[in-house]
């Protein structure tokens, strides 16, 4: 066919250069008439050859329907496809590079088609081929040649499509999926980008006003425990000394001692007391016999004043006698008057102790009553004194009982202070601890809000799914390495369990809580 | 009564230790690391209590520099910390401290220690 559309071309074109041979001669004779013959002539030829050019431009379609139906019909099956991956190759180019990156599997044949793509738009302009065929250009045989290439080219591709399109829904959902994915992320990033330096002051702010408050709360408690524990230790040294005082064989305040010597001083105190009854019991009876003696003395007294009566009446009688014996009886009466003054001062004298005797008998007698009721007054009193005495060291024996049970209660009580106190204590100091850890986590927080600004930043720009897990990774193990108890290592371990890191992320375990070296 | 130096940077925690250790030991305090080398300079302790994280000078420092002075050669020092990794433990070994506490701990179980150590 196509050697006979040569011929036919080659005939036409020697037919029209003979036509025009012969008007050229002809042009400067008055030849009209052949002229114009040879015009219409070249007229029809010329028609002749567009008619047989159209009909065998139409032949060639014809000859290529089947191909260019195949080829339209792809065209148009894949239409959709080859729009929809276009579309996805523009707007999300860097997803794509991401999936294709992670899904080393379909790389190749995935940035293939890419570039078949690529190639065809940019090298074969399938539509301008056909409009150059439908304006009947390339009517020397390019035409031809550019169909078949673009044929085998879209053969080509074609099939390099349909291999495509088997596996392409499944991987276009996925790179969809990722790509929407992607979207949601990077504007949830770009979100927390736009209100990063709001929330770094305020997570900042909320972590120091829990401090501040936390601080405010424990440490005034702490000190107020120390001041507690403080006085209740006073207290307990004094009530200490106090006891031991008290209950110190040795100590001059020991109770038993205490209660020993007003024993021993009630049973001397008794004694004496007995001994003072007892003296005033001989006193008073020495004063009766003192009285009994007077009153004998006084009996005797009289009898004295009797003979003293007598030796006066002896006397008188002497006198007489004498006065009758004259000159010789000179001297006897001499002696009788002299007998007679010592009978009167005998007299006198015994009037006089008479009369003493009767005031002592009488003084004796008031003294005797005296004793009499004073030592009734003095036996009343001892025994006042010793119910006293007795009463004392029934409290002082009370008191000691008393005094202990106080301490008994005092040791327990201030045992019980003391427990509390110290069951207090861990929890104080993990009040403490959680305060320091908060320090910590804010000043982690705010280092990590800061270095990370620029990373942040970055993954608004893209962001990697598998890079993700390594971004997760190098975080816990910058918080690993910043954190320094237990309880901030736990909260991580945690975390890695949470992700599922557990094979490629260990975090180091504290070991006992004492340990000496 | 034996003399403890308590190095802690909170005066909270050193309240609450000091009520552990109230009436059993005379305990003196200091702040920081370098306040706790002046204080061993000036006075004779018996027992060194210190802290790891403090402003100034750290605890393993301190304890560092504490084991430098003749005087203190054999004075047990314990680090009472919340940090509880091995590593910090050995470098505080490697400094000198002859324990490692971690806090909160029991009054009693830190009594202990001190009792079995000073």
């Amino acid at each position: 066919m196509k050697n006979r559309m040569i011929i036919y071309i080659s005939l036409l074109v020697i037919l029209l250069a003979v036509i025009n041979v012969v008007e050229l001669a002809a042009a400067g004779d008055t030849v009209a008439p052949l002229h114009l013959y040879l015009l219409y002539a070249e007229g029809v030829l010329l028609l002749a050859f567009l008619v047989l050019g159209i009909k065998n431009h139409v032949a060639l379609h014809h000859q290529n329907g089947k191909l260019e139906k195949k080829f339209s019909e792809l065209v148009v099956s894949n239409k959709t496809l080859l729009e929809t991956v276009f579309y996805y190759f523009d707007s999300s180019f860097l997803v794509m590079n991401y999936v294709l990156q992670e899904t080393n599997g379909n790389r190749h044949s995935l940035q293939e088609i890419e570039q078949r793509i690529s190639d065809f738009y940019r090298e074969h302009a399938v539509h301008s081929v056909m409009e150059q065929a439908a304006n009947g250009n390339g009517a020397d045989g390019s035409i031809l040649e550019q169909a078949e290439e673009m044929m085998l080219h879209h053969r080509n591709m074609a099939s390099m499509l349909s291999i495509a399109s088997k596996k392409m829904p499944d991987d276009l959902l996925e790179r969809l999926e990722c790509k929407q994915k992607n979207e949601s992320l990077n504007n949830l990033v770009a979100r927390v980008i736009n209100s990063y330096d709001f929330y770094s002051e305020l997570i900042h702010e909320f972590f120091n006003a829990i401090i501040v408050d936390l601080a405010k709360s424990s440490r005034p408690l702490s000190e107020e425990i120390l001041a507690i524990k403080e006085k209740a230790t006073e207290f307990i040294s004094k009530i200490t000394v106090w006891e031991q005082e008290l209950t110190n064989s040795t100590s001059d305040k020991n109770f038993s001692r205490l209660i020993g010597f007003y024993e021993r001083q009630n049973s001397k105190f008794g004694g004496l007391f007995q001994s003072i009854s007892d003296n005033y019991h001989n006193l008073e009876k020495r004063l009766a016999d003192v009285s009994e003696t007077v009153d004998r003395m006084f009996s005797r007294s009289s009898e004295i004043r009797g003979i003293a009566e007598k030796i006066n009446i002896l006397s008188i009688n002497a006198s007489i006698e004498a006065s009758r014996a004259t000159e010789a009886g000179k001297g006897f009466k001499v002696i009788a008057s002299e007998i007679n003054k010592l009978a009167d001062m005998t007299h006198s004298i015994i009037d006089d102790v008479l009369r003493i005797m009767s005031d002592v008998h009488t003084e004796i007698e008031s003294t005797k009553r005296d004793f009499s009721n004073e030592g009734d007054s003095i036996s009343q009193t001892i025994k006042q004194q010793q119910g006293e005495f007795e009463y004392f060291y029934l409290i002082l024996t009370s008191f000691e009982n008393y005094f202990k049970g106080i301490f008994t209660s005092v040791r327990d009580l201030t045992g019980e202070i003391d427990v509390h106190i110290n069951k207090f204590n861990p929890l104080f100091q993990l009040h403490e601890i959680a305060i320091q850890e908060m320090e910590n986590l804010n000043r982690i927080i705010s280092d990590f809000l800061h270095d990370q600004s620029g990373e942040m930043n970055r993954l608004t720009a893209g962001y990697e799914l598998a890079e993700r897990d390594n971004f997760i990774k190098e975080l816990i193990l910058k918080f690993e390495k910043s954190s320094i108890s237990q309880l901030e290592l736990d909260v991580l371990e945690k975390v890695v369990t949470h992700y599922r890191y557990d094979d490629s992320v260990k975090i180091a375990k504290g070991s006992t809580e004492i340990q000496l070296f | 009564m034996k003399k403890i130096l308590l190095v802690d940077d909170s005066t909270a925690i050193r309240n609450i230790l000091k009520t552990a250790l109230f009436g059993e030991f005379d305990v003196i305090e200091a702040e920081n690391g370098q306040q706790a080398l002046d204080r061993a300079n000036s006075d004779s302790v018996d027992f060194f209590l210190l802290d790891v994280n403090m402003p100034v000078m750290d605890g393993i420092s301190a304890a560092r520099e504490i084991r430098k002075l003749s005087k203190y050669g054999s004075t047990p020092i314990v680090m009472l910390t919340t940090e509880s990794r091995d590593e910090r433990r050995q470098e505080g070994k490697a400094a000198g401290a002859n324990g490692w506490v971690v806090k909160p701990c029991e009054p009693e179980k830190l009594l202990e220690v001190i009792k079995k150590m000073i």
